[in-house]
Parts: structure tokens; C-alpha cells; sequence
């Protein structure tokens, strides 16, 4: 299954959330929706880990 | 006598003068000479358009058959004029069929095809996104440029991209609500057939300024939206469609029309 982490855009240059270095789409999706407050797409987003 | 006007395959997309361009495909406008190859390219007179929608594509490999060998740069379509051959010849050449005009020309728009069909009016917002970057200004522009234009009355809207994906809604009421949302920048719900079709007014800091005005499905600015148009929101987020979540999509000509 392709795992992704999710990565803080309000830092520079962007770190991966702590324990959050191996999500499914759906765990990411929801967290960063649950975690972004008002705009929770300009706070977080997911990227693919390498195989 | 017939209509008809010449095209070419013009790799670098280089603006020449009398000419327009749909990606890589160069078409000819003005009255030029173009046996004296303007552009440094070699033209091609597309078929009579008369009585016809024709639809024309570059062939970058320059060997397309022709009566005087495989030496093509571009490849013509023609059907009769009217709405049904016209879908049926996009839906052939796509490899998928296409259940209205407005998802024709969608396709067509969004894979740099041209064509000389001009029957509906319509608003389109056609722009490159490229995994992991934010939008230029140029999309940010084009994008207000699109919203400002959505003045007229409209019945359906579709969303189709360059991977394939391509979804026609109608609904005369909720489709005009969300076309004058568009345009005023107002915080906006509807659904239509079950689906959640919202545009959002708070997701993102635009580069030109203004207000970031997104349009998507399921939610604004939520990672669960599988359809969304956020060139507003400077970062890498800012749309995609056709693979689950709009977050980290495939590089795509994104495409929206309202008609």
C-alpha cells in the first residue's frame, strides 16, 4: 500500500509532522482536514514516500 | 467558394506575427505568404470548413501521410455541422465518448486540439498544473480573467482534465448559483445529483492579492475535495481532479467550462 507523509507548509523549508512520516491517503487526508484549522490546505499537504 | 486556413507544427510555440497558437499547433490568421514558410515553419491548408466543423492537431513526429509522402506536421478532422457528429468525432478521437458538446470541446481544449466549432457560449478557464508547484500569476490572472467573464446565463458545467477524466453537470438553477458566485466571490453550496459543488472565498494569500475565490466539490479548502480549481491559494495544493484527494496531483491541463 503507498504510504504518504504529511508535510507542514507554514514552515521554511517545509518538515514532515512529527509521527506523521507514514500515513494511508484516507489517515492523511482526514488528519490534515482535522489539523489545518481555517485553511487546512494552506497549513499541510501529503506526499508519496518512496518505495 | 470554400473556406479554409493554414496550419503548422511550431515545437517551440514561438509567437509569429499573423498567427495564433494552441500549444504547439500554429495557425494561421492574417493573409501571409505561406509557401514562403513565415516562422520558419511548413504549412499545411486545413480542409473546407464550409458546411463543416473541422478539428486540427500537430503531429511532432512530421510524418503524417500526405500526397506527397509521410511528411505531415499536422493531422485534420472533419464532420458534418452539427452537434451530434461533432461529439461523435471527439469521442472517437479521444477514445471515449463524450455526452455533450461542452465535454467536446473540454477535451479538445484540454489536450491543444483546435477546432472551428463556435455554437455555444461559453466560459473557459484552461490552465497547466504542474505537481508540486504553485500557481504562476499567470494562472491566478487567467483565473480571475475567467470569473469576471462568467456574465452570461448558464445551464451546465464541465470539468475535464489532460489524464483523461472529464464530468459534465446540468442543473439551469444550481449551475447559474455557482457561475454567479464565481464571478461575485460569495461563499456558495449547492448540490446537484447528491454532489456538493462549493466555492470558498478564504483558502490561500494570492500572489496578484485579492480574494482567494476556489471552486470545488465535496468542501472548500479540504484535503477531501477530489475536483478542485484553488489557483488562489500559492502553494502546490491548488487543484487537480480524476484520482481521489486534491492534494499532490499528477501534473494535468486542468479545464473548466460553463455553458
Amino acid at each position: 500500500m503507498e504510504t504518504y507523509r504529511i508535510i507542514d507548509l507554514r514552515v521554511t523549508p517545509n518538515e514532515v509532522v512529527p509521527g506523521k512520516e507514514s500515513v494511508t491517503l484516507e489517515e492523511g487526508v482526514l488528519w490534515i482536514d482535522e489539523n489545518g484549522g481555517d485553511c487546512p490546505l494552506c497549513d499541510y499537504t501529503l506526499l508519496i514516500n518512496d518505495i | 467558394m470554400a473556406t479554409t486556413r493554414p496550419f503548422s507544427y511550431n515545437p517551440t510555440s514561438a509567437s509569429i506575427t499573423g498567427t495564433t497558437n494552441v500549444g504547439t499547433l500554429c495557425i494561421g490568421v492574417s493573409a501571409l505568404n505561406y509557401s514562403a514558410n513565415p516562422g520558419g515553419l511548413t504549412w499545411w491548408m486545413g480542409p473546407d470548413e464550409d458546411n463543416s466543423y473541422v478539428i486540427a492537431k500537430d503531429v511532432s513526429t512530421s510524418d503524417f501521410p500526405t500526397p506527397v509522402g509521410n511528411v505531415g506536421n499536422v493531422q485534420f478532422w472533419r464532420c458534418a455541422n452539427n452537434d451530434n457528429s461533432f461529439r461523435e468525432l471527439v469521442g472517437i478521437i479521444s477514445g471515449s465518448p463524450k455526452d455533450s458538446v461542452l465535454a467536446a470541446t473540454g477535451w479538445l481544449s484540454s489536450n491543444n486540439y483546435w477546432t472551428n466549432y463556435t455554437n455555444i457560449t461559453s466560459v473557459t478557464f484552461s490552465q497547466p498544473f504542474v505537481q508540486g508547484t504553485a500557481p504562476t500569476t499567470t494562472v491566478e490572472t487567467a483565473w480571475n480573467t475567467f470569473r469576471a467573464s462568467l456574465t452570461g446565463s448558464y445551464t451546465q458545467f464541465v470539468v475535464s482534465n489532460s489524464l483523461g477524466f472529464s464530468l459534465t453537470v446540468s442543473d439551469p438553477t444550481g449551475v447559474q448559483t455557482l457561475a454567479n458566485a464565481l464571478r461575485n466571490a460569495t461563499v456558495t453550496g449547492v448540490t446537484i445529483n447528491s454532489v456538493s459543488w462549493r466555492i470558498g472565498t478564504g483558502c490561500g494569500s494570492p500572489k496578484i492579492g485579492g480574494v482567494a475565490v476556489e471552486f470545488s466539490n465535496i468542501s472548500s479548502c479540504s484535503a477531501g475535495s477530489t475536483i478542485a480549481f484553488r489557483p488562489m491559494i500559492n502553494n502546490l495544493n491548488w487543484g487537480g481532479m480524476g484520482t481521489g484527494s486534491t492534494v499532490n496531483q499528477a501534473s494535468q491541463t486542468m479545464t473548466l467550462t460553463f455553458s
